[in-house]
């Protein structure tokens, strides 16, 4: 699985005469480890969380995974790579909130290649781990902000990535929630060797994660 | 990503509606005007191409003898002829058996395949000397059965009835009267021909008269198709061109509606979008998603217009070709989809990230 996800010398900004972010910033986010990010607002935090996922191309330096440099790959092998290998867990879930949850679930597979039928019996899995078994064809309105945020989760697990990059993924749920997803992070990264990278300002992650950088 | 694409269509239903609806009243409006105007056309090239319109006459008006029994043959053998046959001078007869008490009624002389003139309805092909009664001439002549003779009115002449016979175009004129299979060695007055197609008539003429060799130009009358079909040729070109643009005008309308619709769904589901390009669609994928929901759309709009404006024109007494109703639905289709590849360009360059991050 590896998912050995690492920046060096970054520096990025928004556009010509933009504030430029990173101050050529150096870091290797180990697997098997829950790596938080952190530090006063405006300082790069999902910025960063978005160029690890080759969302932002970089104005210098690279972003590397496994030791190969991704980010100045074309569009096309960024995509491939985030669906295949990256997933992603927003701040507000970010269901389709047309569709069934199970259909939001099941979504990552399409875009990975995967035909659906094949990755069923594991999105039902991941429902059932995580408590949501019986809300699968719920819409997305009809579940809770934590409910979501565990649909969330089990989106970004069902390709099975080698790095999960989440953006505040506390801050819309109590803290009842906000352990349940710490627990799956950790579990994430210590049981299934996963390289995990929260951006968060939320002390109680803070407290709880395996390494902190601070921005 | 077809049960993708179904999926999102039937999910976005205000835009799918939107769309379909607008490909369908594209579809109605065409099939209402252009369609009418394709068929109004299609009916008037059918027309030329009946037998009537095709036909070529040649008079001898001095009776010369240069329609006779050797030119009909030779012309009839050209290829771009369809049918080539000659009458004769016609006279009156009478039934034999009645005298001339008898009601008078038309014989016409043909020389050539009589089978051209008038198709046998009863009895055999006549031989020359012959005659075949026209089946709505019997009761006149008073003959249950197409049998007997004829006398002509100057009672000098007799012809055995050997059967009757519908006419065929270009002869309807002889359906009121009788058809006798020339005797050898006399001469016809006029000279029908048939030829291949109306377009042909206009060069077909000189041909014809290189073989006729009239004597005297001035005994020769004719009857050619060549400006009727010119005419006809000049409508269906007025006609399809001022269909071409009313198309254009109408399925352009319809293509900028449809365009407005998706850009607005794009715009609309901009953080949608965005969430599919963080999880890993391609910009190629997205395109087509969205120019797919656009035909998907426009599919089901195009059967609905094309069929429900099939059926008025059906009831209306226009009927429109199934293919030219085809035409117009896969048209509308087809530019839905065009028109829907910008907005879904659009859509694939938006910034995830800003998307994403927008409240």
């Amino acid at each position: 699985m590896n998912g050995q996800l690492g920046v060096h010398a970054l520096r990025f900004a928004y556009g010509r005469g933009a504030q430029e972010l990173f101050d050529g910033f150096t870091h290797d986010f180990e697997p098997g480890a829950v790596t938080a990010l952190t530090g006063p607002s405006g300082r790069g935090k999902s910025t960063l969380l978005y160029v690890l996922g080759l969302l932002l191309t970089p104005t210098s330096g690279t972003v590397t995974l496994d030791g190969v440099a991704v980010s100045g790959a074309s569009d096309a092998v960024r995509a491939g790579l985030r669906a295949k290998r990256v997933g992603f867990v927003f701040q507000d879930a970010e269901l389709d909130p047309t569709r069934r949850v199970l259909d939001s679930v099941l979504e990552p597979a399409l875009y990975a290649g995967h035909r659906r039928a094949d990755l069923l019996p594991r999105a039902t899995a991941l429902l059932e781990r995580f408590g949501l078994a019986e809300r699968a064809e719920h819409k997305p309105g009809q579940v809770s902000g934590g409910q979501a945020q565990r649909l969330a989760l089990c989106r970004a697990l069902l390709n099975e990535p080698a790095v999960i990059l989440a953006d505040e993924p506390t801050g819309n749920v109590d803290r009842a929630n906000a352990a349940l997803v710490l627990e799956a992070f950790t579990d994430a990264a210590h049981e299934a060797g996963r390289t995990v990278v929260v951006a968060t300002h939320d002390p109680f992650v803070l407290e709880r994660v395996d390494a902190v950088v601070t921005l | 990503m077809l049960r993708e694409t179904l999926a999102t269509t039937w999910a976005a239903k205000v835009s799918s509606l939107l769309i379909a609806v607008v490909v369908a009243a594209t579809c109605l409006a065409s099939l209402m005007t252009v369609g009418r105007s394709a068929a109004a056309a299609a009916e008037v090239a059918s027309r030329m191409e009946q037998a009537g319109a095709r036909k070529l006459s040649v008079i001898d008006t001095r009776e010369s003898g240069f329609v006779n029994e050797r030119t009909v043959r030779v012309i009839a053998g050209l290829s771009f002829v369809e049918t080539a046959v000659a009458l004769g001078t016609p006279f009156d007869a009478v039934n034999g058996q009645m005298g001339a008490g008898g009601i008078k009624v038309p014989v016409w002389p043909v020389m050539g395949e009589v089978d051209h003139v008038g198709r046998v309805a009863r009895g055999r092909a006549p031989h020359p000397g012959e005659a075949l009664v026209s089946t709505s001439m019997l009761a006149s002549l008073n003959l249950a059965e197409p049998v007997g003779y004829l006398t002509s009115s100057d009672g000098l002449r007799q012809f055995p009835i050997v059967g009757s016979f519908t006419p065929v175009a270009p002869f309807e004129d002889t359906g009121g009267g009788v058809i006798l299979a020339a005797p050898r060695e006399t001469t016809g007055r006029e000279l029908r021909v048939v030829v291949d197609n109306v377009a042909s008539a206009k060069t077909s003429l000189p041909v014809l008269l290189g073989v006729l060799a009239p004597p005297d130009p001035q005994g020769v009358q004719i009857d050619s198709p060549a400006s009727l079909a010119q005419t006809a040729q000049d409508l269906n070109a007025q006609m399809a061109g001022f269909g071409r643009t009313l198309l254009l005008l109408i399925v352009g309308a319809g293509g900028f509606f449809v365009a407005a619709v998706v850009l607005a769904d794009v715009l609309i589901r901009r953080r949608d979008l965005g969430r599919r390009r963080t999880l890993g669609i391609t910009r190629s994928d997205l395109v087509l998603l969205v120019a797919a929901r656009a035909l998907v759309a426009a599919v089901a709009g195009a059967v609905l217009g094309c069929v429900s404006g099939g059926i008025i024109n059906q009831v209306s007494g226009s009927p429109i070709p199934l293919d030219f109703v085809t035409a117009i639905g896969v048209l509308a289709c087809l530019v839905a989809t065009v028109v829907a590849l910008l907005p879904a360009w659009y859509a694939s360059r938006l910034d995830p990230v800003r998307v994403m991050r927008a409240p």
